[in-house]
C-alpha cells in the first residue's frame, strides 16, 4: 500500500512538472526573395505582418532583389548550398531550375481539394516532368491599351487597324506606338498559326507559313509612315503617358502608372483579330510564382509551403488585385470591380502558356534577330524566319552537349 | 592693333569651342535633371524642357528619405558603405600595385615577363568569368556576405590594371635619381617611399580614382554577394529601382544625380595631382 501511493505520489509530482505545458512550436524563420515594388511591395508586407500576427513564433525575413540580378543570386547561393526559402519569379525559371536542382517539387504539400480553386492553366503551367515545381501568385499577358480620347470604336482586326490608325495618327498623335520585341507581338505569330517547338522540343519555327505572314505583316505596319513599329518599350511608354499614342501593347503591371498620369481615359480590351488568318491574337501568358528551396530541411519545407497557401488565399489575392493590379490565379477572388483588369481576363481566354522548359530560353534572341532584320530591310520574312529556326535549334543542341 | 584683333579672334574661337563641348556634355546631365524633376515618370518626353510641367522635387525627397524601398537603410549608412567599399578598393590597389609594379619596374628577376602578361590575361575575362570563382573563394573565407568581401573582390579587378599603369608610369622616372639616393645613404625602401612614391603621385592619384569609380559603380558583383541590407551601396539600390518593367525614372533621375557627386568631389581633389606635371626638370643635362 505503501509503495502504491509512493509510486502514486512519484507520478502526481513528476507530471506536475507537465501540466500547463502543450506543446511549444519552435521559433521558425523564413527568408523570401523577390523583385516586388511598390504597391505590390506594400501588399507583401501587410500579408508578412499579419503572417506573424497568426502565428507568433514565425519570423519573416523579405529581401527585394532587381529583377534582372534575381534568377542569377538564387542561381549561385542555392547551387552553393544556401539560399532563401522562398523565391518569387516567372514560371519560365522553372526549366532551368528544376533541371539543376534548385527547387523543391511542391507535390505533396498541395492537394486537389486546395488546387481546385486555382486556374487550371496557371498550375498546368508550373508542373515540369509531371511535377508541381512552384506555385502560381499570379498571371500576366500583354493586351492593347488605349487612350479613351483619342479610340472611340476598337478595331475589330488588323485591317481595321489599320484604317483606324491612319485616321489617327496627326502631327506628334499617333495611333499606334506598336511594340515590335518579340514578347510584345508573338500574340499574332501565334494567331498565324507558327508553332515554336515539336513534341521532342526541338524547334520548328519555319514549319508552316505563320511566321512568314506575321513577319510580312509587321513589315507593312513599319512601312505605313503613320504607325511607329519599333523594339522600344521606353518609348511606346513615354508616348503613350504623355497621351502622344492612342494605343500601345503592354500588360497589367504598367497600368497603375497609367492611370495615374491620364486618369479613367485608360481601356484595355483584346488585342484586333489577325485579319489575314482569323484567328485571336494569342499572347503569352505566364504566371509569377513561389518557389521553394531544395536546399532547406523538410521542417522549413512544411514553413514555407503554409505561407504560399496563406499567400496566396483569397483574402491575400484580393489585396494584391485591388492594390497592384495582380491578375489572381485564385479564382475565389472578385476581379468585378476593376474593368480595366477586365480587358486582361479577356485577352487571356486566347493566349498561350510560355513553355518553361529550358529550350525556350534559347527562342528569345533569334527571332527578335528575325523581326528586326525583316524591319531593317535586312532580311526578307523568308530567309529571317529560316535563320531563326537555324539559330535556335543550334542553341538548343548546344545545351544538349550535342 | 591687328595683332590685337586677331588675338581677340583666336580666343573667339576657342571660346566658342570649348563651349560647344561642354553644351555636348551637358545636355545628357541636363536630360537627367528634367527628368528628375518630372512627376510623371517618362524616360524618354517627346519635348525636352528642363523644367517640366508640374515640376517638383518630390523625387529628391523620396529617395533620400528611403532610397532602398524594401528596408528602411538610411541614405547616410548606404553613403557610408559606399565610401568604405570604394574607398577601401583604391587604397587597397593603391597599396598593393604600387609595391608590385615598382619590382616589375626595376627588378629583373625569373617570371617577371610572364607575370605581367598573366596579369594582362585576368583583364581580358569579363567580370561575369570571376564572379562564380570569386564567390565560392570568399565564401570559403567566410567574407563573402560583407563589405571587406566586396572590396577584395573588387580589387581583384581592378589591381592588375593597376600594376600595368603604375608599372609604365615608374619606368618613366629617371633611375638615375633613385641612384643618387642610393648613394646618398638610402636602402631601397627609402629610395621607393621618400624619392619614387612622391614623384608619382599622379600615377597614383589616377590609380587611386579608377580604384575608387570601380568600387562606387559596381552593382553585379555587389547584388550577387550581399544579402544584409545594412551592407547595401548606393549602386545597388540605384539599380535596384529599375524594375522589370517599370521603372520610376523620376527617382532614378535624381538617385542618379546625388550619387554622382561624391565621385565629382574625389575627382576635383585629386585633380590637380593627376594635371601637374612632375617630374619635368628633374634630372637635367
Amino acid at each position: 500500500m505503501k509503495k502504491v501511493l509512493l509510486v502514486l505520489l512519484v507520478v502526481a509530482m513528476v507530471s506536475s512538472f507537465f501540466v500547463g505545458c502543450k506543446p511549444k512550436p519552435q521559433p521558425v524563420t523564413l527568408t523570401i526573395w523577390h523583385s516586388w515594388s511598390g504597391a505590390e511591395l506594400d501588399v507583401l508586407n501587410e500579408a508578412i505582418t499579419e503572417y506573424q500576427n497568426q502565428h507568433p513564433e514565425i519570423t519573416i525575413n523579405q529581401l527585394q532583389v532587381p529583377f534582372d540580378q534575381l534568377q542569377n543570386k538564387y542561381q549561385t547561393e542555392a547551387a552553393a548550398g544556401g539560399g532563401p526559402d522562398i523565391l518569387v519569379g516567372p514560371a519560365d525559371w522553372i526549366g532551368n531550375f528544376a533541371k539543376a536542382n534548385l527547387i523543391a517539387s511542391l507535390d505533396s504539400y498541395f492537394d486537389a481539394a486546395f488546387l481546385a480553386d486555382y486556374v487550371p492553366g496557371a498550375i498546368e503551367q508550373v508542373k515540369f516532368n509531371g511535377s508541381m515545381m512552384a506555385f502560381p501568385e499570379s498571371t500576366e499577358c500583354v493586351a492593347l491599351i488605349y487612350n479613351k480620347s483619342l479610340v472611340q470604336n476598337l478595331p475589330k482586326d488588323t485591317n481595321e487597324l489599320v484604317t483606324l490608325v491612319d485616321s489617327i495618327t496627326q502631327g506628334d498623335t499617333y495611333g499606334f506606338v506598336y511594340n515590335s520585341g518579340f514578347y510584345f507581338t508573338a500574340g499574332y505569330f501565334f494567331a498565324s498559326g507558327m508553332k515554336l517547338f515539336d513534341s521532342n522540343n526541338n524547334a520548328i519555327v519555319n514549319q508552316g507559313d505563320g511566321g512568314v505572314k506575321t513577319l510580312t505583316f509587321l513589315k507593312n505596319l513599319a512601312s505605313d509612315p503613320k504607325f511607329i513599329v519599333a523594339n522600344d518599350y521606353g518609348k511606346a511608354d513615354s508616348l503613350f503617358k504623355e497621351g502622344k499614342a492612342a494605343m500601345i501593347i503592354n500588360g497589367p503591371w504598367a497600368v497603375g502608372d497609367y492611370v495615374k498620369a491620364l486618369g479613367d481615359k485608360v481601356g484595355v480590351a483584346p488585342m484586333p483579330v489577325f485579319a489575314e488568318t482569323g484567328n485571336p491574337f494569342a499572347p503569352f501568358v505566364n504566371t509569377k510564382d513561389f518557389f521553394v528551396n531544395a536546399n532547406i530541411n523538410d521542417t522549413q519545407k512544411k514553413a514555407a509551403a503554409d505561407f504560399i497557401k496563406f499567400m496566396v488565399s483569397k483574402d491575400v489575392e484580393q489585396k494584391f488585385f485591388e492594390k497592384a493590379k495582380h491578375i489572381p490565379s485564385n479564382v475565389k477572388v472578385d476581379t468585378s470591380s476593376d474593368p480595366i483588369i477586365g480587358g486582361f481576363l479577356e485577352q487571356m481566354k486566347t493566349g498561350v502558356p510560355m513553355p518553361i522548359i529550358p529550350e525556350m530560353g534559347a527562342v528569345w534572341d533569334p527571332m527578335q534577330t528575325a523581326i528586326d532584320s525583316v524591319l531593317a530591310s535586312k532580311a526578307t520574312p523568308q530567309d529571317a524566319i529560316n535563320t531563326a529556326e537555324t539559330t535556335i535549334q543550334d542553341k538548343i543542341n548546344a545545351s544538349r552537349g550535342q | 592693333m591687328k595683332k590685337e584683333i586677331k588675338e581677340k579672334l583666336k580666343h573667339l574661337y576657342l571660346h566658342a569651342y570649348i563651349i560647344f563641348w561642354i553644351i555636348i556634355a551637358l545636355f545628357p546631365v541636363l536630360w537627367i535633371v528634367s527628368m528628375s524633376l518630372n512627376p510623371i515618370n517618362v524616360l524618354k518626353p517627346t519635348t525636352l524642357t528642363l523644367i517640366p510641367k508640374n515640376a517638383s522635387l518630390s523625387a529628391y525627397m523620396k529617395v533620400l528619405q528611403k532610397p532602398y524601398e524594401a528596408y528602411p537603410v538610411p541614405f547616410v549608412q548606404l553613403l557610408f558603405n559606399s565610401l568604405f567599399v570604394a574607398g577601401g578598393t583604391a587604397f587597397l590597389s593603391v597599396a598593393l600595385a604600387a609595391t608590385a609594379a615598382y619590382a616589375f619596374s626595376r627588378f629583373s628577376f625569373p617570371g617577371r615577363n610572364i607575370g605581367l602578361i598573366s596579369f594582362l590575361v585576368t583583364q581580358m575575362l569579363p567580370a561575369t568569368a570571376t564572379l562564380a570563382p570569386l564567390f565560392v573563394i570568399l565564401t570559403l573565407l567566410h567574407v563573402r556576405n560583407s563589405l571587406f568581401g566586396l572590396i577584395i573582390a573588387y580589387a581583384s579587378g581592378s589591381v592588375p590594371f593597376a600594376i600595368w599603369n603604375l608599372k609604365g608610369y615608374f619606368d618613366t622616372v629617371p633611375k638615375e635619381l633613385e641612384e643618387a639616393a642610393l648613394v646618398d645613404g638610402c636602402d631601397r625602401n627609402q629610395a621607393f617611399l621618400k624619392v619614387i612614391l612622391p614623384l608619382s603621385v599622379p600615377a597614383l592619384a589616377v590609380t587611386f580614382l579608377f580604384g575608387f569609380m570601380n568600387g562606387w559603380m559596381e552593382w553585379m558583383l555587389a547584388w550577387t554577394f550581399l544579402t544584409k541590407p545594412q551592407n547595401f551601396t548606393l549602386a545597388m539600390t540605384l539599380y535596384n529601382m529599375q524594375g522589370q518593367w517599370n521603372t520610376p525614372w523620376s527617382q532614378f533621375a535624381a538617385f542618379s544625380l546625388i550619387i554622382s557627386i561624391p565621385v565629382m568631389v574625389v575627382w576635383f581633389l585629386l585633380q590637380r595631382y593627376i594635371v601637374s606635371g612632375l617630374t619635368l626638370g628633374a634630372v637635367k643635362g
